[in-house]
């Protein structure tokens, strides 16, 4: 592993990684087998430092189990003698062999995201402003109700002016219970299905939306 | 020396050509957006992507066919628990293992975009800037780079790669003030040859458990939108989104042209679910009760929560 990609990796685990860098990791595991059962010790060790860090033993589970499985992935994938020995899934098809590189990359990123489930957030994911922002703010839709309420009351209305909010409480979905989830998949879904629709078809617009 | 600076010289030259070449003769980025949305649904095209948002990704083994007009596409998910999703232009099947807890997952839709790019909505320029950034290579083809970036910080930005010979989404990014949110890849994909028929077909057989997602809705609910209208409204959106479709007085879809988001208003049935502000990768999910009301307003969408918070706390009731 280069240093440069070694600093990527530490940027991105620290949530400062940079576009181009992100680029760059993604770049590198595609394109270099090698590299990958190095990458997943990597996050293995990350997550048990992580873990002083009051890490969710189900997430802790989550994340082992995601890289385990990338890991015999990989096995099949890769003919060369794995690294960490596993028993592979070796029935894996050719199709999905040409799927286990990228899959990897996923279950890293994801990898990464999961050991920065600290109270603070600096995952890929979790490290967007906007995203960490408290749920409490100027237009007043609050969190809920087991959510503590950050008490830095009055948030800018500019987000331009946002920065980092290290004590963001805002829930990933599934970390809400299951019904909850249920029933918030299914705005997803709908959601989803309404951009799919052939606009062609569909179109409504009433005479005088809502609007500014 | 002389030899050495001849070689600095000849990179740079070299270097410069692609530039050149891209600034010459493939056009602007808008028309490479117009291309990828018509390639999103014309093209057909087999392969496997992966999509990464927040927590949960899918590996999903991808056939798509446009024929007739219509679209058909098959989507296997090479992860977890067995799953299908078969979807024959409007209407959507989705067949697994018995067990497999569907509603836990957030179906599949091919990358961030989709329909979204086809709206034609006038200037959405106002609102980003459109850059073509270069060439690369995604899934073993040729791509050129596109990147869109929000004026504002009340939108994300996205960076993208399309396959050069067709304009299809080979690779996305989904940024958010320079953090990656979403990231969805081709790993291989063939493009433009012939689609067998058969590949369309459901390969999970046997001991499946088949339901039918209820199509979008069927005509006769669209012409009762159209009858009826709804009795709550948006006071204020983000510049220049707008509503661009619905599906009944309840479900209204918004866009800018590159970004969606859509409000729910449950009618006649109080929340359950109170205030929440939650996410998954980029999107957001935010429910929250209808000012005086007892009615559920859900705002769902690929746009900053804080953006998002300040829809929901605008939708108010009518009265007429």
């Amino acid at each position: 592993m280069t240093d440069n990609l070694k600093e990527s990796l530490s940027a991105w685990i620290d949530g400062e990684a940079s576009e181009i860098e992100v680029h760059r990791l993604l770049r590198q595991f595609e394109s270099d087998a090698s590299l990958r059962p190095s990458w997943v010790r990597y996050q293995e060790v990350r997550s048990v430092i992580r873990g002083e860090r009051r890490l969710d033993a189900d997430i802790h589970l989550a994340l082992q189990d995601r890289i385990r499985a990338a890991v015999d992935v990989e096995d099949t994938f890769d003919e060369r003698p794995a690294t960490l020995s596993r028993p592979g899934n070796r029935y894996i098809k050719p199709a999905v062999s040409l799927a286990a590189a990228a899959s990897l990359v996923a279950a890293v990123l994801v990898g990464v995201n999961l050991t920065n489930r600290s109270p603070e957030p600096e995952g890929v994911a979790a490290s967007n402003p906007a995203i960490t922002a408290p749920a409490a703010n100027a237009i007043g839709a609050g969190p809920i109700d087991a959510q503590p309420v950050s008490t830095g009351a009055a948030r800018v209305a500019s987000m331009d002016q946002e920065s980092f909010e290290p004590d963001g409480q805002q829930l990933e979905l599934r970390e809400l219970s299951d019904e909850q989830q249920r029933q918030l998949r299914a705005y997803l879904n709908q959601h989803d299905r309404m951009v799919r629709m052939n606009p062609n078809l569909r179109t409504v617009i009433y005479e005088a939306p809502a609007n500014q | 020396m002389l030899n050495r600076f001849k070689s600095i010289a000849l990179c740079l030259t070299l270097a410069g050509l692609p530039v050149m070449a891209l600034a010459a003769e493939e056009g602007d980025a808008e028309s490479w957006l117009e291309k990828m949305g018509r390639a999103l649904r014309e093209e057909s095209y087999e392969g496997i992507f992966t999509y990464m948002r927040g927590y949960q990704f899918d590996t999903v083994k991808v056939v798509h066919k446009f024929e007739d007009g219509k679209e058909k596409e098959r989507l296997l998910h090479l992860n977890g628990d067995q799953r299908e999703v078969l979807i024959d232009g409007d209407t959507v099947t989705c067949r697994h293992e018995p067990g497999a807890d569907v509603d836990l997952e957030r179906e599949v839709s091919l990358g961030p975009f989709t329909h979204a790019f086809n709206e034609n909505l006038a200037n959405y320029q106002s609102f980003y800037d459109f850059t073509l950034t270069g060439h690369d290579r995604v899934a073993g083809r040729p791509a050129i780079r596109l990147e869109i970036t929000p004026k504002n910080n009340d939108r994300y930005g996205y960076k993208l790669w399309l396959d050069e010979a067709t304009g299809l989404l080979l690779q996305s990014h989904l940024i958010s003030q320079g953090h990656v949110l979403e990231v969805f890849q081709f790993s291989r994909v063939d493009i433009g040859d012939p689609v067998d028929d058969s590949h369309l077909l459901a390969t999970l057989t046997g001991d499946v458990v088949v339901h039918q997602l209820a199509p979008n809705e069927p005509d006769t609910a669209t012409a009762t939108a159209q009858a009826r209208k709804p009795d709550w409204r948006v006071a204020w959106l983000p510049n220049g989104f707008r509503q661009v479709r619905t599906t009944s007085p309840n479900r209204i879809l918004f866009s800018d042209g590159i970004a969606t988001f859509s409000i729910f208003v449950e009618q006649g049935k109080s929340s359950r679910l109170g205030e929440i502000v939650t996410h998954m990768g980029g999107t957001v999910v935010i429910t929250r009760r209808l000012k005086n009301t007892a009615q559920q307003i859900t705002v769902v969408g690929e746009v900053p929560v804080d953006t998002a918070k300040r829809v929901a706390e605008s939708v108010e009731p009518v009265i007429y």
